[in-house]
């Protein structure tokens, strides 16, 4: 009796102490961050990986990539394009990458790195989740090699923490408002409509052209890239009033949640959505890839690679990686955009 | 089993005995010594995340237990949890009265009316039911209890009675298996006092038997409220985050555990907004420990009853 | 007895040797094993009736067929028959009443653990007296007839598992007599007592014989030989010899009989 009971406190004790665990992200396991083995700072990048995506990186405003425009082309380019191989550099890459951060991004990361390292045999990259969040405190502290973000560091980080990171843009992910399937007639919001729906000022659908329906709004929470990019773009910045949204953790709830509940509306990464759910445009415009690419439509944002300072030789190959056009494919493939297919950088 | 080699040697150390006593105790010791080491360093660590909210963040401690305006997002944040503590109390009282009766009719069933059928059938699916990861309560939840809940009783589905109903399935076996074991753990004698003195079944077990294993059963509650506390995924899953205090049992609501598994990755170390999480964190600890301390004071209530 | 008078609810004692207890070829297996082999006594009203034997001769067994508590061992089968009052107990009757007529003391006193009162007024609210004035009247009757009045009156309140072991065994008595039992079964009653206070049950029974027909196991051949009336001398699941207690210990006809209780049996 006796020694049940004190395994029963035991593990209430674990669980405690798991949930404590949980709770607290990879603590500085890794805090020298193992750099690329290979010796001088010169450039090996620009011999391996040139034109357009270093320069798109750096700067998107100036130099908007002037190969870009034509949009499907990369996708059957890669024929002469240059791909980074070893060939050129004169000592072999090798060394160890760790990256983590947004869930959005986890994907795509995760496929860049599986490739890179079959192109690189020396290196090892590692991709792990844990959000934005954890992703900008932990490159900032220098436990990990790369920070992935769906927002800006200087979203999340204090000022000072976020100038000592450097941004790298490694793809434009688009986003839709989703619709329950069972809100009929309603194919197109305007911004005015979004707000007063998400504001709680509309609460029927019958006001903004759909059925007589109450309207259930399914948040991201607060701290998600996701919300943050729709209510900058979508919202132009309208405080949501708090009390009157449902609020789901992940975009997969999200998503069997509009799906579920009659009179849903959220909003969803293009990469989440299906058949399921019913997308719709924004003042007009159709949620496509295209659509984004020549900038109709305006709810959309970049996804982040950040490093501490200046990126080394193998994080700067790994993030050119990310962006050649070897890659790019793979980003399409994904529902993400290839930064090289944008005709605009700006909103 | 092997006899002891040495046992004769006076003088000396006997190693044998050195051997199987003292290794021994020292290997469990050490494990003790090294569990509750970092059980306190986990407090520890716990306490300086969470006590930063007030000291370096200059967050009242009032504002924090008592507000109940989370804005941490806008330009002048507030950082009121009282909703989400609000939440946490009303889903855990509310699996609790539900789960309790259904736990202790179960023990009783078990250990006293069918013991045969308890050990063969129940007492497996009662083990079984720890076993389910909370995911996969929270899956059955969602796609079974919220739809049924907004049929039925309307509302959106995800509700306090949804997180409530799943959290009370999820410390059925906790409580069953603890009142079980209070029940068990009566001495026969009882039984036969109160059987030959004319009492039915049902009147011993209703009369002695529950009175009797009441210490017990009551370490399982607050163990039972203790999970309820702590579990995060699968009430987060049915509840529907929504961030208010419920007026009624079909509104959405909001909990501890939701508001910092959802906020914890996408807010940075060393933010305001990312200490808070980890107040809410550090209070989950303390009221899990005041629950064991509870737990603790009722099991001892009960050995001095013997 | 002034006092119990006074209560109100000792029965009037009768002087005859009528038969209480009877039993015919009575036979118990548990399962294979064969507990009791063809017993066939008579148990007299208002007398001690003594069981004695060595170890696990079946004496317990014999005493649990008179209430029926065997029912509550699995395989255990029973054939015969058993009179309490001409009444075959194991024939269409009410088990419950039975228990309440027949009342049984355990070897290790066993309070509920719970108040005193509340263990005296156990067995009559279970049979349904809810009345406050009838409980408080029943549990100082009880109370006071195994001497234990005086000792608790004032903690009534107080958990039954804070008294000694002596006081709690009169306690189970008491709770025993208040549902105002016709017989009453102890087995090895005061095995796991003092002197002092084995004297103090022994006492009681002779009091208590006056109101009701006592069956006692014990191992005690003084015991046996000071208190009761008649003795059963039990061996390997069968009665050796029955009769008189003075016969039995001094002129014994069967040498197994004399054996045992002269300590040369093993
Ligand atoms: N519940 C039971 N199941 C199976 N066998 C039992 C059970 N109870 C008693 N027996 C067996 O029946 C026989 C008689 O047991 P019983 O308890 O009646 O002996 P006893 O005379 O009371 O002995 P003791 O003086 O040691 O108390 C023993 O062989 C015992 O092992
Ligand atoms: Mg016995």
């Amino acid at each position: 009796m006796n020694l049940r009971k004190i395994t029963a406190l035991a593990s209430i004790v674990i669980l405690s102490l798991a949930m404590v665990l949980t709770g607290c992200q990879a603590a500085p396991s890794a805090t020298s961050a193992p750099t690329a083995t290979t010796a001088p700072t010169t450039a090996p990048t620009s011999t391996t990986a040139p034109t357009p995506t270093a320069s798109v990186t750096t700067d998107p405003g100036t130099t908007a990539a002037p190969t870009a425009t034509a949009a499907p082309t990369a996708t059957t380019a890669p024929t002469k394009a240059p791909t980074p191989k070893p060939t050129a550099t004169p000592v072999p890459l090798s060394g160890t990458l760790i990256s983590a951060g947004s869930t959005a991004l986890q994907p795509l990361a995760q496929q860049a790195a599986t490739e890179f390292m079959a192109l690189h045999s020396l290196v090892s990259v590692t991709v792990n989740g844990g959000g934005s969040g954890s992703g900008l405190s932990q490159v900032n502290s220098g436990a990990i090699d790369i920070g992935n973000s769906d927002v800006y560091a200087s979203e999340k980080l204090p000022a000072d923490a976020a100038d000592t990171l450097v941004d790298h843009k490694v793809c434009v992910v688009g986003f839709a408002t989703v619709l329950n399937p069972g809100v009929t007639g309603v194919t197109s919001l305007t911004q005015a409509q979004l707000i007063s729906i998400f504001t709680g000022v509309t609460t029927n659908w019958n006001a903004v052209g759909g059925p007589d329906l109450a309207i259930v709004i399914i948040n991201r929470p607060a701290s998600s890239g996701t919300r943050f990019t729709y209510d900058k773009y979508a919202l132009n910045g309208a405080v949501e009033a708090t009390g009157i949204a449902l609020t789901e953790d992940s975009s997969g709830t999200v998503r069997s949640t509009v799906a579920s509940t009659p009179g849903a509306i959220s909003y969803l990464a293009f990469s989440y959505l299906d058949a399921t759910v019913t997308a719709i445009g924004f003042n007009g415009i159709a949620p496509t890839a295209d659509n984004v690419k020549n900038g109709t439509y305006k709810i959309w944002s970049f996804e982040h690679m950040y490093t501490k300072g200046t990126p080394s030789t193998l994080e700067q190959a790994f993030l050119n990686y990310m962006v050649s056009t070897t890659f790019a494919p793979q980003i399409i493939a994904l529902k993400y955009i290839p930064i090289s297919q944008m005709t605009v950088l700006t909103h | 089993m092997a006899n002891p080699p040495s046992r004769k040697v006076l003088g000396r150390i006997n190693l044998y005995y050195w051997k199987h006593e003292n290794l021994g105790r020292g290997l469990v010791t050490g494990f003790g010594i090294f569990l509750a080491g970092l059980t306190l360093l986990m407090a520890g660590f716990l306490a300086v995340k969470g006590l930063s909210t007030f000291l370096v963040d200059h967050v009242s401690p009032l504002e924090f237990l008592f507000s109940t305006k989370w804005s941490p997002d806008a330009d002048v944040p507030a950082f009121g949890a009282l909703i989400f503590i609000v939440g946490s109390i009303l889903i855990s009282t509310l699996a609790l009265l539900i789960s309790t009766p259904f736990s202790i009719s179960t023990a009783m069933f078990v250990a006293e009316i069918s013991p045969n059928l308890g050990r063969k059938v129940l007492q497996p699916a009662i083990e079984i039911f720890v076993g389910i990861p909370s995911v996969v309560y929270g899956w059955i939840g969602l796609s079974v209890l919220v739809p049924f809940i907004r049929r039925s009783f309307g509302g959106l589905g995800f509700s306090l009675l949804a997180g409530s109903l799943v959290l009370a399935l999820m410390i059925f076996p906790t409580i069953t298996s603890l009142a079980a074991d209070a029940f068990r753990a009566l001495p026969t004698d009882f039984r036969e006092a109160s059987y030959a003195l004319g009492a039915t079944r049902w009147q011993t077990v209703r009369k002695v038997l529950l009175p009797a294993a009441m210490p017990g059963i009551l370490t399982g509650v607050v163990l039972g409220l203790a999970r309820a506390f702590g579990e995060a995924l699968a009430v987060q899953m049915v509840i529907g985050n929504m961030i208010r205090i419920p007026g009624k049992l079909t509104d959405a609501t909001v909990n501890l555990t939701s508001i910092i598994t959802m906020d914890m990755g996408n807010t940075a170390t060393g933010t305001p907004w990312n200490d808070v999480l980890w107040s809410m964190a550090l209070l989950l600890l303390m009221i899990s420990f005041l629950f064991i301390l509870l737990a603790r004071t009722t099991g001892q209530k009960r050995r001095s009853l013997k | 007895m002034d006092k119990v008078d006074a209560c109100g609810c000792a029965d009037p004692v009768v002087e005859t040797d009528r038969v209480i207890v009877r039993t015919e070829k009575l036979n118990l297996h548990y399962g294979k094993l064969q507990a009791l082999k063809d017993i066939g006594v008579e148990l007299p009203a208002n007398r001690i009736n003594a069981l004695i034997g060595p170890s696990g001769c079946g004496k317990s067994t014999f005493l649990k067929t008179l209430n029926r508590m065997n029912d509550l061992i699995l395989d255990c089968r029973i054939d015969g028959r058993v009179y309490i009052d001409d009444v075959d107990i194991y024939g269409d009757i009410d088990v419950v009443d039975l228990r309440r007529r027949v009342g049984m003391v355990f070897q290790k006193p066993n309070p509920f653990p719970m108040s005193i009162y509340d263990n005296v007024a156990y067995g009559p609210r279970t049979h349904g007296t809810k009345s406050k004035t009838v409980l408080d009247e029943i549990v100082e009757c009880s109370l006071r007839r195994t001497a234990l009045w005086d000792e608790v009156k004032d903690r009534l309140r107080a958990s039954a598992l804070g008294i000694s072991g002596g006081q709690q065994q009169r306690l189970c008595i008491a709770r025993t007599i208040a549902v105002d039992p016709e017989i009453i079964l102890m087995d090895e009653p005061t095995s796991a007592l003092d002197p002092q206070s084995t004297l103090k049950i022994e006492d009681l029974m002779t009091e208590l014989k006056k109101s009701y027909t006592i069956v006692i196991v014990t191992h005690n051949m003084q015991q046996a030989a000071r208190v009761s009336d008649n003795t059963a001398f039990f061996l390997i699941g069968e009665v050796v010899e029955y009769g008189p207690t003075s016969r039995i210990f001094n002129q014994p006809t069967e040498k197994r009989t004399e054996d045992y209780i002269s300590g040369r049996f093993s």
